[in-house]
């Protein structure tokens, strides 16, 4: 590698510099996945504390950001969090407010799904990863991302109607 | 489009800029990776390498872990501050042989740092703000402070107030909110503030401090001095920096201690100009850098990270005093005579905590001792000060072996210790092996006893008799299911706990808890009133400022997160336990919100608004927007 890329990496994938950028990245993917703030705090300080580990490594600002994700899905395995052991979590406790009396959410009804698809809805649509980026993120194969992505879209045309419009 | 809607809902989800602060603290307090294992991963893969670029002989010539210990002491030249991160910066390129097989000469981890030009030495100040003492007079209002570990010694916080005006900060928006106080509050100020605010604000007099982080520029931390004579109208009038990013700071009197960590940027070392290597002050747009007496060598992991620490004078924004460390700071206790840091481990095959002594007086400081302790430090709390010993609570790991038939096993255990150390840092009594498997959650120091609270599924609040330094003795043990993270004094005989419960068996957090512990007897405590909340997150759990605890007035606030969203929670202890007195309800949002009193009201400050209530029945006066 020469000097400059490394100067050029070392400013951007400096921990500090991607957690100014990727904090609310993270935050949010972990949100999606446990449904509560207090796992995605906990979550938010140990994936950039993992990070920590691995930031020299770095090649790419896209590198910077699916690794960042990467280490959010690790951490947020639904077993390790109070969510689990609670079994429910009062979804409404933890969306915002909407000022709407008939709530159209289509958050809400992402957050419905199981896990593994609100997953790939949310890195899709949101993000914008692609399949293969997905796979990788989420250290699935090609064909099981797919597979979640078309259950999840039919899930959500069925409940959404003409409001996912994909 | 779902896509549009889906980004516009999932926006509105951001984590609690408060959150987001005590994250990128903790990761600018700690930027290093354990050495020993990069070492050993990479010393293969370097060996086997056939491109060798210029500083690869340093690699071939070290064959073993370079993780010397350096006995502390003052520099006395520059050329020997030189020598010391000349030999750190070689020591990280070893680490990082992983990553520059090719080009090792250039990947070496750049630290955040500014470089500074050589300035001349500061000429004394003589345009001092004068000092004026309204709000001081007949009419001012009993009002609730900071909840400082230490009496006289102030703490940062994003809410101030002098019983006349409130100084709200709000991270979010980044902006100064001043409001008068009364059954008509009113907002009279309402300015951005420069920079990124780190949620620090010190009041004194008239000045008031705010203090910001710029993380671009290399980084420097900033004290920005108010005049708040005239509250509708503040005036900035001195700037106080210093390098390297925001770790703590205190304020006694009229002194402001600014504690900073500063990483050293290793692809520009120059010899003959110690501004590349060495930390500056800067004070009326004038640079200092630190002189070489005031840089102590210490013990460091593979890190040429400062520890700075000056003593400000804000009522004429000068520098009083500055010492220098070679060595971060993850934790740091300061009472009116002494702040002592605890610093990083040189070795992780045995976890011991380097720990320094400076005394101070007035703005200035100077080194006095250094030692070391075995484990880590959970928080400031950790460490106090009394009668000229210091004693530490700390938590470290042995291995113990265990025998079954013919396997022979050992394991890592969790192990507490509770250390007295005199003036020169040197132990002069403690216990070991307390709570095996435990770790501790929390402590509190009171004079001759000491209370500090461990959990793995049970939480043994222990009482420690300290009234002989040489022979702390462990008194009592109560266990209760769950831990409290913070424990503040509540009138004579009694010792209030903030934290959670547990389940019995899975160990699972169950939701916030209350429990007041009478602790008159300090071989019997017991806990004789407790509350479990509906609620299992408030930043009261991390952050001992966000709670007020005042017993004269019997109040316990703090904001916490429940099902219908932010609410602040008053209690109050009564004969039959405690008893919420409100809940007041701020909406769906992610906030910092504080409780205070002035006089006869009772005020809750959060990004958005203020409310204002009778203190004797909390009913509501007024509610502003901010």
């Amino acid at each position: 590698m020469s000097s400059t890329v490394n100067q050029k990496i070392s400013t951007f994938a400096s921990p500090e510099e991607a957690f100014k950028r990727y904090a609310d990245t993270v935050y949010r993917l972990a949100f999606v996945r446990t449904k509560n703030r207090s796992d995605s705090d906990d979550i938010l300080q140990e994936v950039f504390l993992r990070y920590m580990k691995v930031w020299q490594k770095m090649e790419s600002e896209e590198h910077v950001k699916a690794m960042l994700l990467k280490i959010t899905v690790n951490c947020s395995n639904s077993l390790k969090t109070s969510a689990w052991f609670k079994k429910t979590v009062p979804l409404e406790e933890n969306l915002p407010h909407t000022d709407k009396v008939n709530d159209s959410s289509v958050l809400a009804e992402v957050m419905k799904l199981p896990i593994k698809y609100r997953t790939v809805i949310h890195l899709y649509y949101y993000c914008g990863f692609s399949v293969n980026e997905i796979s990788k993120i989420e250290g699935i194969k090609i064909a099981t991302v797919k597979t979640h992505l078309s259950r999840a879209r039919a899930i959500l045309k069925d409940k959404l109607k003409e409001d996912f419009d994909v | 489009m779902f896509k549009d809607k889906y980004t516009s809902e999932i926006e509105e989800i951001k984590a609690d800029g408060y959150i987001k602060q005590k994250v990128l603290n903790k990761i600018t307090a700690k930027k290093k990776t354990p050495a020993y294992k990069i070492f050993y991963r990479s010393l293969a893969a370097v060996v086997a390498c056939a491109v060798i670029a210029m500083s690869v002989h340093v690699v071939l010539k070290y064959n073993k872990p370079v993780i010397e210990y350096y006995e502390p002491k003052s520099a006395a030249t520059y050329d020997d501050v030189y020598e010391v991160v000349k030999k750190l910066k070689a020591e990280m390129i070893i680490t990082n042989a992983t990553n520059a097989i090719t080009d090792i000469g250039e990947d070496i981890i750049m630290y955040s740092a500014k470089g500074s030009d050589n300035a001349a030495a500061p000429e004394s100040d003589t345009g001092a703000v004068t000092i004026t003492t309204q709000g001081a007079t007949e009419d001012s209002a009993d009002f609730s402070k900071t909840n400082n570990q230490v009496e006289d010694v102030d703490e940062s916080d994003v809410i101030k107030t002098d019983g006349k005006y409130i100084y709200s900060l709000s991270q979010n928006s980044g902006k100064l909110r001043i409001i008068k106080a009364g059954k008509e509050p009113e907002v009279v100020s309402n300015i951005a503030v420069a920079g990124n605010i780190t949620g620090s604000m010190y009041l004194y007099e008239n000045f008031l401090v705010i203090i910001n982080c710029d993380y671009y520029n290399g980084s420097e931390t900033i004290a920005l001095i108010y005049d708040v004579s005239k509250p509708e109208s503040p005036e900035k009038v001195y700037e106080c920096k210093q390098s390297g990013s925001y770790n703590t700071s205190r304020l006694i009197g009229d002194k402001l201690y600014l504690i900073s960590n500063y990483g050293v940027n290793l692809n520009n070392l120059e010899k003959d100009e110690p501004e590349t290597y060495v930390p500056y002050t800067e004070c009326d747009g004038k640079k200092d850098i630190a002189p070489a007496d005031c840089i102590t060598i210490s013990s460091v992991r593979n890190a040429p990270e400062y520890t700075v620490i000056s003593g400000f004078d804000i009522t004429d924004g000068s520098l009083v005093g500055t010492q220098s460390m070679l060595g971060g700071t993850y934790t740091l206790y300061c009472s009116t005579d002494n702040i002592i840091t605890a610093g990083y481990t040189a070795d992780y095959n045995n976890v011991v905590t380097p720990v320094t002594r400076y005394s101070i007086n007035d703005g200035k400081i100077e080194l006095e001792a250094t030692g070391e302790i075995k484990g880590t430090l959970l928080n400031q709390f950790s460490i106090d000060e009394y009668k000229g010993n210091f004693r530490f609570v700390t938590t470290y790991t042995e291995s113990e072996e265990s025998q079954e038939g013919n396997v022979s096993s050992h394991r890592m255990v969790n192990k507490n210790a509770l250390l007295v150390l005199n003036g020169e840092l040197k132990q002069i009594g403690a216990i070991n092996d307390i709570a095996p498997d435990e770790r501790v959650y929390s402590v509190r120091f009171m004079g001759d006893t000491a209370y500090f609270v461990t959990f793995r599924q049970v939480d043994p609040l222990f009482s420690v008799d300290l009234s002989d330094p040489e022979n702390p003795k462990i008194i009592g043990a109560l266990k209760i299911p769950g831990f409290s993270n913070y424990l503040f004094p509540y009138g004579e005989g009694k010792l209030l706990g903030i934290g959670q419960e547990a389940d019995e068996n899975t160990g699972r957090t169950q939701g916030m808890k209350l429990s007041m512990f009478d602790i008159s007897n300090p071989s019997n405590v017991t806990e004789s009133d407790k509350l479990i909340l509906d609620s299992d997150y408030s930043p009261a759990l991390y952050d001992h400022k966000a709670s007020l605890v005042d017993f004269e007035k019997n109040i316990i606030g703090f904001s916490v997160y429940a099902e219908r969203g932010l609410e602040y929670r008053i209690f109050k202890l009564t004969d039959d336990g405690f008893n919420v007195i409100q809940k007041i309800n701020l909406g769906n949002v992610s906030d910092n919100a504080r409780g205070m009193y002035i006089g006869d009201e009772f005020y809750i400050v959060s990004d958005t608004k203020l409310l204002v209530y009778n203190l004797a029945d909390y009913s509501l006066i007024k509610e502003l927007k901010l």
